[in-house]
């Protein structure tokens, strides 16, 4: 594994050497690009190595592991990262603060490899804080007050954050008595786990937007630019999915309190992030509640894996969870840059988009039929291969995600509605063909992995 | 007792029934052919009954003189996988039935060709007409229920057709006195409605007549009505023992009750009077009322012969519940005797006076025959054969003599150019033979001896007077009331001038044509009567070749104290209407309008006893409150998918989305609140 270990570092070198680069001078020439580019494709060709390997894959003495999910998840990160750059190429070089898009998007890559594989404490706050406050400067780069409106916020709420990781780890270790580099093992005090159960999802939670600890999820995404929360929602938030699916099955395997828990929770923020997302005509907006929904489907799955661990249902649920985040990234990385470049009203610019640029406007549809479930493409695969194993955990549990699903037809179905049905009048932005590129690419892959996710459900 | 089948050839036997199916048919052809010849149509269809009553007549003439049962084609199967066949069965009971619907059938139709000469439906009314008649028949002759059912539905559909005849609706052609509302409900009826009436209580009993059908198939295996009888037993005791044999007897009689205009279903029979007269006597008084009573009769002695065989402890059971079945449709008898006589006591229709009586008059049918089950526990063979006997020959009586009567009434009508009684009066002097008819047919129905009607009502008040002395007390004061609403109409009709003033038209003798059906009808009716002897010997002959029953029984009427009594009350009741209409006339209006009890008394009576109202209160309003209910349920749907929903999603939305306004303030507030109090719980819950 020295390759994909060698390669991970050259992200990190690329990355770091950008900066050089802006200090020498280059900063504003394509080679910062290219050199972003590099080290994107290296982690790309990284993480299909780790994916093509059957075996798990431990790094630094087992303080990272990586195994056939977690190196799935990479490789979603990857695509997403690569799709982010071929919208964005040269476009943020006039931004204030560049290089530091291009620079941060491969340190946010090398900071994925940990925060997906971390198998100790040490490992979890070290990434965690790294993909953080990359992710926190991201957010501000563009350089227009609601981007860093939004950063401050997403900074200031992240900090709180950090400080409850901090009571985690301090309550993990206090039940273990040993060292941070001690590995995750399941609690035997019930009080004391479900302390930890609270605070893991209180911060882990807090990343992916989990309700109740979710709140500053729709002003950072809703109304920062688009191209960063692009990284933000498609990349950040699929490494902090692999860490809490390891961190809660790890920890809480076979305790069906903390399934209960978490069905709960899971309840409330597919609910929360359905009803918020349905009267809304701001795209970018319903993007961000929806995001919110999503999350609530992948943690239901979280009850299946740890109510009956090691159990094929429970392996069917970690697929699922798999390609619903790579159905998710693959949908709101495009989407989110679509509405940077083409508007983010559905009764305004993206009304009758159909008339006035097809291959957008269906390439469009096409990934907001993939978030809402619509066979065969890679989110309906998602779905049901979240769903499936929710009928042997709790019916309830099943119908609330079934009508929740439900409901979020409304308000895809009418942003499908708003692009396809022809304008009074025309306030249009022209797309550029590098966007509309991204949505095709993201649209025909949307479709190609929904024909072949059966194939996929094999490699995990 | 055990039958034994013989099958004899489907020839010539099937057209008893087939004959008028196919004259039927071949008026189709000629409507289709457009046939502008009015003696085609009216040819065809007399023709057509004729071959049927010849045949029939030939065939009863058989059983009852060579005393043995012909049964056709009972080996020709129709339908292989339920086994039925297109069976031919002519038995006492069947024959005696075909004989009057033939011949009666003949002499309406004969009647018809003359009554309906010009009229704008004439083919069509041919059509059903002869329809009709083969249905009856088919009903009257079918060896298994499905024929039966078959021929049941075909007169219900002719049925409904003929009332509806005139379907334009025009004023003349209604039931009732226009404007007129009892509790707000109409009581008077236009032809397509009283059509839809008939067609929808007949409906009700009909679908408790399927599904009887399909239990006894259920229990039996065979919808045969010869096997049936010797399979009693196998079906009376478990019925009995799960103590539900009254009760699917019930269902499979009201499909009986519904045909013959049984309360409560008799209130189709009322408005049926919109088709045209000739219907009236043959359809409701003459045959298809008669459908009903002929199925009981039919099933009367199967049931009463299988009781006699089930043994052991399951026979007091058995025994049992068919005394509460019988019981039952004894008291509907009754009362429905009872209570349609009161009705024609006030009512100023001609046909709905006949109407209302033919109810009361199948109400003792019922009486009768049920009462021969009442005495179930006496276990004698000959009880049922009298109990036979009295609905069988009250039947035969009353066809008789109501046909002769609606045949009458349907000249009078053409006379007056109206349906009321009001114009009508003095029409002895300008028409004897009417005359003669008129009061030969009305002392039958009134049931003076020596006619036809005293007997057979004589037959059904003495056996009731042993099962249900309650009961046959009601059915001598039904017997007084009858005479008093028919005698009232012979006098106000033919002796009295008439109640209205200026009234201009000139009666006269019908046409022979349509006077010799009803002239010979009424003869007979003094003929049976006079000639009792002979038809008792003939019913008790009847009786011994019924299916199941094999024993006769001695239908004489001998001078009891009842006989007496009931002479008595009839000959005082004629008495007391004569002095009060000839003598005194006695102005009932004015009494009427002047004493406030008498008006209640008179407007109950002539709405009927409010049961139409009360029927279509509870049913039309009480469907519409459902209906409306339903709408109100599917509105209510449709409003929380399109409105309510929508707008409650619509304000939690708009609320949700109200917290993220970007105070990051707030946010740590919520997210630390959020944290410590998700820690809480999860202790709390913990603990």
């Amino acid at each position: 594994m020295m390759i994909a270990e060698i390669l991970v570092y050259i992200t990190l070198v690329s990355s770091l050497i950008i900066p050089l680069m802006d200090a020498l001078g280059y900063g504003r020439s394509r080679a910062v690009v290219i050199v972003s580019w590099v080290g994107v494709a290296s982690f790309t060709i990284a993480s299909i190595i780790l994916l093509s390997t059957s075996s798990v894959n431990e790094f630094y003495a087992g303080l990272v592991v990586h195994d056939s999910f977690t190196s799935l998840i990479l490789l979603g990160a990857s695509i997403a990262a690569i799709l982010v750059l071929i919208a964005v190429n040269m476009d943020a070089i006039v931004w204030p603060s560049n290089p530091a898009f291009y620079s941060l998007i491969p340190l946010i890559l090398f900071g994925l490899f940990y925060l997906a594989g971390a198998n100790s404490i040490i490992t979890v706050i070290a990434s965690w804080l790294l993909v953080s406050v990359a992710s926190y400067v991201m957010v501000a780069l563009p350089g227009d007050r609601e981007s860093r409106l939004a950063a401050i916020r997403y900074v200031f709420i992240g900090a709180t954050a950090t400080l409850i990781i901090a009571l985690w780890a301090s309550a993990t270790l206090i039940g273990a008595g040993i060292e941070l580099i001690t590995p995750i093992k399941p609690r035997e005090f019930k009080s004391e786990a479900f302390l930890v159960l609270s605070l893991a999802l209180a911060a882990f939670g807090f990343k992916l937007g989990v309700v109740p600890f979710h709140w500053w999820l729709p002003s950072v995404y809703g109304r920062a630019d688009g191209r960063p929360i692009a990284i933000v929602a498609g990349i950040v938030k699929l490494g902090f999915i692999a860490l809490i699916v390891r961190i809660i099955s790890e920890s809480f395997a076979g305790s069906l309190d903390a399934a209960f828990i978490i069905a709960l929770i899971a309840i409330a923020t597919m609910t929360y992030g359905n009803i918020a997302a349905l009267t809304t005509l701001d795209l970018q907006r319903l993007l961000a509640y929806s995001s919110i929904a999503h999350v609530g489907y992948i943690i239901s799955a979280l009850t299946v894996i740890i109510a009956e661990p090691n159990s094929p249902v429970s392996k069917l649920a970690l697929a699922g969870v798999a390609i619903q985040s790579i159905a998710y990234t693959l949908a709101k990385t495009p989407l989110f840059t679509l509405v940077a470049e083409a508007g983010r009203e559905l009764e305004g610019e993206l009304r009758g988009l159909l008339a006035r640029d097809n291959t957008t406007a269906i390439s469009s549809t096409i990934l907001l039929a993939s978030l809402l479930g619509i066979p065969p493409l890679i989110g309906f695969w998602g779905k049901l291969f979240i769903f499936l194993p929710l009928a042997s955990y709790s019916i309830i549990l099943l119908i609330v995600a079934l009508v929740n699903s439900g409901i979020s037809s409304v308000y895809y179905i009418r942003a499908l509605r708003n692009i396809v049905t022809p304008a009074a009048t025309q306030q249009s932005r022209i797309i550029r063909d590098r966007y509309r590129a991204v949505v095709v690419i993201s649209a025909i892959a949307t479709i190609i992995l929904g024909l072949i996710a059966p194939i996929i459900i094999r490699l995990i | 007792m055990r039958v034994m089948a013989e099958y004899e050839s489907l020839f010539p036997w099937i057209f008893s029934w087939l004959a008028p199916f196919i004259g039927s048919f071949i008026i189709a052809l000629g409507l289709l052919a457009r046939v502008r010849d009015e003696r085609f149509y009216g040819y065809t269809s007399v023709f057509s009954i004729l071959v049927s009553a010849i045949i029939a007549s030939y065939a009863s003439y058989k059983v009852l003189s060579e005393g043995r049962v012909i049964y056709s084609g009972g080996d020709i199967i129709w339908i292989p996988w339920i086994n039925v066949t297109l069976g031919t069965y002519f038995d006492g009971l069947s024959a005696i039935m075909s004989l009057i619907v033939s011949w009666v059938s003949l002499l309406i139709a004969v009647y018809s060709i003359k009554y309906m000469e010009g009229d704008w439906g004439y083919g069509r009314y041919f059509f059903f007409f002869t329809f009709f008649v083969g249905s009856m028949l088919l009903l009257v002759l079918a060896d298994n229920f499905i024929l039966m059912f078959i021929g049941w539905e075909g007169t219900g559909l002719c049925s409904y057709a003929l009332i509806s005849h005139w379907y334009t609706d025009e004023e003349d052609k209604w039931v009732g006195k226009p404007g007129r509302y009892a509790l707000g409900f109409p009581m008077f009826f236009e032809p397509t409605h009283s059509g839809v009436r008939a067609i929808l209580f007949t409906r009700v009993g009909d679908l408790g007549l399927l599904l009887g059908i399909v239990i006894l198939y259920a229990l039996t295996g065979t919808f045969n009505i010869v096997e049936l009888v010797n399979k009693a037993p196998e079906w009376l005791e478990p019925l009995a023992s799960k103590g539900i044999l009254s009760l699917l007897l019930i269902t499979l009689t009201l499909g009986a009750l519904a045909k013959s205009a049984q309360f409560p279903f008799h209130e189709w029979l009322v408005t049926a009077m919109t088709g045209p007269t000739p219907i009236s006597a043959l359809i409701h008084a003459a045959t298809m009322v008669k459908a009903g009573i002929y199925l009981f009769l039919r099933l009367t002695p199967i049931l009463l012969s299988g009781a006699l065989l089930v043994h052991g402890e399951v026979s007091s059971l058995v025994t049992q519940e068919l005394y509460n079945y019988f019981l039952v449709v004894a008291v509907i008898g009754a009362l429905t005797a009872f209570m349609l006589a009161s009705m024609a006591l006030v009512s100023d229709e001609i046909k709905l006076i006949l109407a209302y009586s033919t109810a009361s008059q199948i109400g003792y049918m019922f009486l009768g025959a049920a009462s021969a089950g009442l005495l179930v526990h006496t276990l004698k063979p000959e009880i049922i054969a009298e109990g036979l006997i009295a609905g069988l020959s009250h039947l035969a009586s009353h066809a008789v003599f109501k046909a002769a009567l609606f045949l009458v009434a349907g000249w009078l009508i053409h006379v007056a150019h109206s349906r009321f009684i009001d114009p009508m009066g003095g029409y002895a002097k300008y028409m004897r033979l009417t005359a003669l008819s008129l009061w030969l047919a009305g002392l039958s129905l009134a049931g003076l001896p020596p006619l036809s009607g005293f007997f057979s009502k004589e037959l059904v008040i003495h056996i009731s007077s042993h099962a249900a002395p309650l009961l046959s007390g009601l059915a001598i004061l039904t017997a007084m009331l009858t005479a008093a609403y028919t005698i009232r109409l012979v006098l106000r009709v033919l002796h009295l001038p008439p109640y209205e003033a200026g009234v201009r038209h000139k009666p006269g003798e019908a046409p022979s044509v349509m006077l010799t059906p009803y002239l010979v009808l009424a003869i007979a009716s003094l003929a049976i009567g006079l000639s009792w002897p002979i038809a008792s010997n003939i019913y008790m002959r009847a009786a011994e070749l019924t299916l199941a029953l094999g024993v006769g029984y001695e239908a004489s009427v001998s001078l009891s104290t009842l006989t007496l009594i009931v002479v008595s009350a009839i000959t005082a009741t004629i008495a007391t209407v004569y002095i009060v209409y000839y003598v005194i006339k006695l102005n009932f209006s004015e009494l009427i309008a002047k004493n406030r009890l008498s008006r209640v008394i008179y407007d109950f009576l002539y709405d009927r006893w409010l049961i139409n109202p009360a029927i279509y209160a509870i049913f039309k309003n009480g469907g519409l409150r459902v209906a409306n209910t339903a709408l109100d349920i599917d509105e209510s749907i449709d409003y929380t998918y399109h409105k309510l929903t929508p707008s409650i999603g619509s304000i939690i939305a708009n609320y949700i989305r109200g917290v993220h306004r970007g105070r990051t303030d707030y946010y740590i507030t919520l997210y630390i609140v959020s944290a410590v109090l998700i820690i809480l719980l999860a202790l709390i819950a913990i603990r």
